[in-house]
């Protein structure tokens, strides 16, 4: 079998700073989507991302290198302290260009190909496995880092995730990767 | 073979801002010593996961060892330092022993995978200060490599599951154990190096 390569490189622009700046949330452990805020003041001003699979059981993998090159398009973060930073991936095999709304909460996360699981993916329903990621290997040079658990996520979301529980200290000029195993949502993409 | 031709791969920056998630050290660690002794206090024979921060970084061997004398079940392994950090969680059905074979396996599998795309990306890379970035993280991939050809994965921290009075009884047979704690769903649990 061929084996799968996909480079993507992430060359992430800068969008329209119509948005206004998120609120802060007033909770601990609350969460906010910050797509609002200036987008110029967290997005990466460089990615790279690479996903591969191997001969190992599971198999598929994603690396995630990510870079700012000043401390503006940090500011958001300076801002906001007690931020965390999630660069999730997401597939998507519908061709729709967004994750379908086609999970709910507690269906069992092995529908190979179907909607956001199509490459892979990490467990969405958090009673599945005890709520356990449970995929293996995993490292980041990101400050402070961990795995994202589907805890809170909308049921369409079956996001890969490594990230900083402490994005105030993330630095420019400094490259940054993440990597994971993640469970095989049985596609392939052909190229 | 199954073929999705639209596969896309799209990436949504968000960024979730957790207020209060990850205190200084020193009050999480307290924070940690105080809720998991109120679960051994109140329900000493509740089963409950942790992760268990060590002292000081351990072999990996030395680390299964200490965890073959408890009925602890071992959920995953951390290493790391200040600068890096990660970990392996075990896979459904995976033994104990599969996952300390494993483990040192993908560490080596994923950092020499690393440093043949920084080098690919070293040949692309135009702007300068990106490329000098890059420079420097290569080399931190080549001392990570050095660091595990000299001393294998270093163990930091476990995750386990188990009643509570059983993890406190693996707390006080290791002098390595430095802190346990509960793992909370929902909350990032980023390691506590050493």
């Amino acid at each position: 079998m061929k084996a799968l390569m996909i480079v993507v490189m992430l060359l992430l622009s800068l969008v329209g700073n119509t948005a206004a700046q998120a609120a802060v949330p007033t909770l601990p452990g609350s969460t906010i989507d910050c797509s609002s805020a200036l987008d110029t003041e967290f997005v990466p001003s460089w990615g790279e991302v690479f996903v591969n699979q191997d001969t190992y059981v599971y198999g598929k993998y994603i690396y995630q290198w990510m870079y700012w090159d000043k401390p503006s398009r940090l500011a958001w973060f300076t801002a906001n302290g007690d931020s965390t930073y999630e660069p999730d991936a997401l597939f998507d095999g519908s061709g729709s260009g967004y994750p379908e709304p086609a999970h709910t909460q507690d269906v069992l996360p092995l529908s190979p190909g179907n909607s956001s699981t199509a490459y892979g993916y990490y467990p969405r329903n958090v009673f599945y496995n005890s709520g356990d990621i449970a995929i293996g290997y995993w490292a980041s040079d990101l400050p402070s880092p961990y795995q994202d658990t589907a805890w809170g996520d909308n049921g369409n979301e079956w996001a890969v995730t490594i990230g900083t529980a402490m994005a105030a200290t993330l630095s420019s000029q400094r490259v940054y990767y993440t990597v994971t195993r993640m469970l095989d949502g049985g596609a392939i993409s052909g190229g | 073979m199954r073929t999705i031709k639209a596969l896309l791969l799209f990436f949504l920056l968000a960024i979730p801002a957790v207020a209060l998630a990850i205190p200084p050290v020193d009050v999480r660690v307290a924070q940690a010593e105080a809720g998991f002794a109120q679960v051994l206090k109140n329900t000493p024979e509740k089963e409950v996961r942790v992760a268990v921060f060590f002292t000081n970084d351990i072999s990996l061997q030395d680390a299964r060892m200490a965890l073959s004398y408890s009925p602890l079940a071992v959920k995953g392994f951390r290493h790391g330092t200040q600068f890096y950090s990660g970990g392996y969680s075990l896979k459904q059905g995976e033994t104990l022993d599969e996952a300390v074979a494993n483990y040192p396996r993908d560490h080596l599998f994923f950092l020499q995978k690393r440093m043949e795309m920084e080098d690919k990306m070293l040949v692309t890379a135009t702007n300068a200060e990106l490329r000098n970035a890059i420079t420097t993280h290569r080399k931190e991939a080549d001392q990570m490599k050095a660091d595990f050809d000299k001393n294998g994965i270093r163990v930091i921290g476990v995750e386990v599951g188990g009643r509570a009075k059983d993890i406190q009884d693996f707390k006080d047979r290791n002098s390595f154990a430095r802190v346990i704690e509960l793992k909370e769903n929902g909350k990032p649990q980023p390691a506590i190096v050493p």
